[in-house]
Order: C-alpha cells, then sequence, then structure tokens
C-alpha cells in the first residue's frame, strides 16, 4: 500500500518538486515549537451520526509534544485524532515528505506537503498538511490511519503574543466500526424498534464533525506534568 | 363519591398485599443504588468502551439521573405485578370475602361502587409510580448528584442537565399511564371470577403474551402488532429521545386511554349485568 502511495506521489512530484518539503516542515515545527504550553476555554459543537448532545464548554491544557487534557465541570468529549494538532508527533520521527505544489484556498495559497512516516507506531499512513507559508502554520490536514480511520482538520488562527494558535478548528472524521450498547432488556421493545437496529448497518461507522472555537489563551505559564495524569491513565486503560 | 372513594382507598390500604410493591420498591431500588454506587463507572465505562477508544471524556455520567433512568427502565417490567396484585383482588376479593351482597344492599348504584373502586385502584397505582419516582430519582439525585444524562438508544444521547427533569416528568407520567392499563385489565378480570388468584395469573399471562408477541420481528405479525397494548407500554423511552416525536407519543397516549377507558365501561356493563349469588 505504501509503495503505491510512494510511486503515485513521486510520478505527480517530479513536476512540481521545486520546494523543499522538509525545510518547508522544519519552519513549521520551529514555530509550533515556541509553543510550550497552553490552557484555553473551549465550546466543542459534536455532530455525529452515532451520539446527540448539546454544545459543551470545557478547558483545554496542552503541553509539548503531545500531552493533552480534557477539563469540563459539565460533560464534555474530544475525538482523540486531530483536534489539538502538533506537528511535533507527526514529524518527531523519521518521514518521508514530498510536495505537490501549491492550493488555493478561499484566495489564499497554500502550500501541499504529503508526509509518510517510516516507523509504523505512529498508526499513520498518510498525511496532507496545507501549510500558510505566510505564517508557517498548517490550516489544514488530512490524515489516513491505520486502526481509526480518517480525518481531516481545517484550522483557523488567531494571533496571541506573536503566537498562532487555534482559534476555530473544524474536524470530519470517519473512523472504524462503533457499537452502542442496547438499553438494558427491555421486556415491551416494539418490533419495530428492533428492525431499526437490524438495519443500521451504515451507522455502524463513525462518521461526523466537530467544531471547536477557541478563547481565553493562557500560552507558556509553566503547566504541571500533573495535570495530564489522570487523561494518561485513562489512555492506557 | 368522593367518600366512596376514600372508604375504598382505606380499604385497600388496610389490606398487607397493597404495601407488597411499596416494600418491594422500597427494597429493591437502595439494593441497585448501592450496586451502582461501586459498579456504576464499569458500567459506564463498558457502555462508552468503543467511543473512548477515538474520545477523551471530562465529567461525571454516573449521576442521580442515570440512576435514575435504569432503575426505571430495570423495573417498570416488573411493576405490572405488583400492581395487579392489588387489581386482581380489588372486585374478587369482595367475592372470596362474602363482602358483594352487603355492599350491593346498600342504597349505592352499582355505577358508583364500581367507579370508585376503580379510581380508588388508579390511586394506587399512581401512588406506587409516585414512590418510585421518589425512591429511584428524588434520592439518587440526592445522593449522586445532578448532571448530564446518558442514554444508550439505537444512538447515544446526552442531555444537558437542565433538559432531564421534565422528561423523567413526562416519562413518569406516561408511565402512570401504562401502568393504568394493566390495573383496568386486572380490574376487569377481577370482575369476572370469585378468587384473585384468576385475574392476576391472567393479567400476567396476557401482558407477557402481548409482550412476546410485540417483539417478535416477524412480518405475520406486523398486522397485529399496532393492536396489542404492550406495543405502547415502553413508550416513556420516547421522551428520552431527542427530538421527541410528539405525534408518535400521543398516538400511544390515546391507544392506552382508549383501553383504560374501554376495560372500565365493559367491567362496569358486566357488574351492573352480573347475578351476584355469593
Amino acid at each position: 500500500m505504501k509503495k503505491i502511495i510512494i510511486f503515485l506521489l513521486l510520478t505527480a512530484v517530479i513536476y512540481s518538486q521545486d520546494k523543499d518539503p522538509y525545510e518547508m516542515l522544519d519552519r513549521v515545527k520551529a514555530k509550533y515549537d515556541q509553543i510550550e504550553d497552553y490552557e484555553v476555554d473551549v465550546t466543542i459543537s459534536i455532530d455525529v451520526n452515532f451520539l446527540k448532545m448539546p454544545d459543551s464548554k470545557a478547558k483545554i491544557f496542552f503541553k509539548k509534544p503531545d500531552k493533552v487534557r480534557l477539563k469540563s465541570e459539565g460533560f464534555a468529549m474530544l475525538p482523540r485524532n486531530g483536534v489539538n494538532f502538533s506537528p511535533a508527533a507527526l514529524l518527531n520521527g523519521e518521514y518521508d515528505a514530498l510536495y505537490t505544489g501549491s492550493e488555493d484556498i478561499e484566495g489564499k495559497q497554500y502550500e501541499v506537503v504529503k508526509v509518510i512516516p517510516k516507523n509504523d507506531s505512529s498508526g499513520v499512513i498518510l498525511t496532507t498538511l496545507k501549510i500558510d507559508p505566510e505564517n508557517d502554520v498548517v490550516s489544514f490536514v488530512e490524515s489516513t490511519t491505520k486502526n481509526t480511520g480518517s480525518f481531516e482538520v481545517a484550522v483557523k488562527y488567531t494571533e496571541i503574543d506573536s503566537y498562532h494558535l487555534p482559534q476555530e478548528v473544524v474536524l470530519s472524521f470517519n473512523m472504524g466500526d462503533i457499537h452502542i450498547p442496547k438499553a438494558a432488556a427491555a421486556q415491551f421493545d416494539r418490533g419495530d424498534d428492533n428492525e431499526e437496529e437490524s438495519g443500521k448497518d451504515d451507522k455502524d461507522k463513525m462518521k461526523g464533525t466537530v467544531r471547536i472555537f477557541y478563547k481565553n489563551y493562557k500560552v507558556n505559564i509553566g503547566l504541571s506534568d500533573d495535570i495530564f495524569v489522570e487523561e494518561e491513565k485513562e489512555m492506557k486503560k | 363519591m368522593i367518600n366512596l372513594i376514600g372508604f375504598e382507598l382505606s380499604k385497600l390500604f388496610r389490606k398487607w398485599r397493597t404495601y407488597i410493591g411499596f416494600l418491594a420498591i422500597g427494597v429493591l431500588v437502595p439494593i441497585v443504588q448501592i450496586v451502582l454506587h461501586y459498579e456504576g463507572d464499569r458500567f459506564v465505562n463498558m457502555a462508552l468502551r468503543s467511543v473512548q477508544q477515538s474520545f477523551m471524556f471530562d465529567g461525571n455520567l454516573l449521576n442521580g439521573y442515570l440512576i435514575g433512568y435504569l432503575i426505571l427502565q430495570a423495573l417498570i417490567i416488573h411493576i405490572p405485578f405488583l400492581i395487579v396484585l392489588v387489581g386482581g383482588d380489588i372486585l374478587a376479593g369482595e367475592a372470596t370475602s362474602g363482602t358483594y351482597r352487603m355492599l350491593l344492599i346498600r342504597p349505592v348504584s352499582r355505577f358508583k361502587i364500581i367507579t370508585s373502586k376503580f379510581i380508588a385502584g388508579i390511586i394506587y397505582t399512581n401512588a406506587l409510580l409516585a414512590f418510585l419516582a421518589f425512591m429511584s430519582l428524588i434520592m439518587s439525585l440526592i445522593i449522586f448528584g445532578s448532571g448530564e444524562l446518558i442514554v444508550f438508544e439505537n444512538i447515544l444521547y446526552i442531555f444537558a442537565t437542565d433538559d432531564v427533569f421534565w422528561r423523567f416528568g413526562m416519562a413518569y407520567g406516561y408511565a402512570a399511564l401504562s401502568m393504568s392499563t394493566v390495573f383496568a385489565l386486572s380490574f376487569l378480570f377481577s370482575s369476572l371470577v370469585e378468587n384473585a388468584i384468576g385475574p392476576i395469573v391472567a393479567t400476567m399471562a396476557i401482558i407477557i403474551i402481548f409482550a412476546i408477541l410485540s417483539a417478535l420481528n416477524f412480518d405475520a405479525l406486523k398486522v397485529i402488532r399496532p393492536y396489542l397494548f404492550t406495543n405502547y407500554i415502553a413508550d416513556w423511552r420516547l421522551f428520552f429521545r431527542d427530538p421527541v416525536e410528539i405525534k408518535e407519543v400521543i398516538n400511544s397516549g390515546v391507544v392506552l386511554v382508549g383501553h383504560i377507558v374501554g376495560l372500565y365501561a365493559i367491567t362496569l356493563y358486566l357488574f351492573i349485568k352480573k347475578d351476584i349469588l355469593s
């Protein structure tokens, strides 16, 4: 699979490889490296096929390279993939990068770089980054993973103390199967409820869109690692 | 009429079997609450396991609303038995104890006697559900606190804290209608015999048979399904979907009210025509 992707990309790239993608990615990485940590208030709006919930408010804590903690007074949830996109996680290992040209999106030029990690442990097969060359930030990400499907991220940035930070993130994803447990034994179930259950093969794929609006950033405030301990425990479960 | 209803209620609440339902709920609900206090997190984690791989969460989903919902869901299918214990005895008990004649020679019409007994039975049914609501919802809220409610239907629903209580109110209101239908059926059977065992067994048998026919997903049964009242009994769950399908709720409610009125009218007709020989 990887060989075919590389072959196809190489053919396309022969005509467009006039810019060094590694240099471009290094500039992006250096830009993101300026941010050690931050905390920010977010409003999360989830529109997915397997879940209905109201918009929620929460705090996101981020610490370099890829520690993320979600904290909410009520209940909040966020996709693990893509929301706090940091190129560090993707670019810290070995990878092949291919520059495939520039693309005009809503009147603005973006440089398109495809990244194929050499290490299988990342779980990512191919990631396409659309980089804003003026600010050296990634504005669009399209990623295909081995086990958790694919996702696309569109990021609008705001500038705070010369740092470029997400102001609005739109994440679209199409992930693997989901099993929603049926309600506890219901003696009076309707027959048509059973039909509904049996005819929802397509719904079993997790797909949808998550929008996150960020405000009240506090950047490089020296967040303690303890904040992320609980989230790491959850991940290990 | 009000005096008659009061008289019937005092007779009803002087029988020990009337308290079986309250006792069962009073014992069962705290046991479920204690178990969920220790095992509830595991339950929530198990329910969200497949989503957890792709999403991170924060917040307390194991709260009074979830426990109230789980108890309502688990117990509502057993409540009919507690209802028919009383409903099956309400008229047949008079025959068993030989008080029919004494009751009917008083200057009160058979219509008033049947109606007051029926209303007393409906009050008992609603009191039992109110007790269930108090024990399962109010006590759970006091013990576990409030929060968002997670409901597992064909999809996952997470309702905001301020969007839940009214759903419970409506769900319990609907459940009261469902259980009143069960009572009305046992009341009808109770008027036909002279021993309470028969109406209790007959009502439960009908509920179980209808419930199985409602749940079986065969084409041949689709035709009769809309005519089985058990098909509508669990529609309190419609209040825990978003949006609530009002048309379906009204339709189901009308069917249940129709059953209650119809069963009462048949009982009234049969009782007025009945020749009391015992």
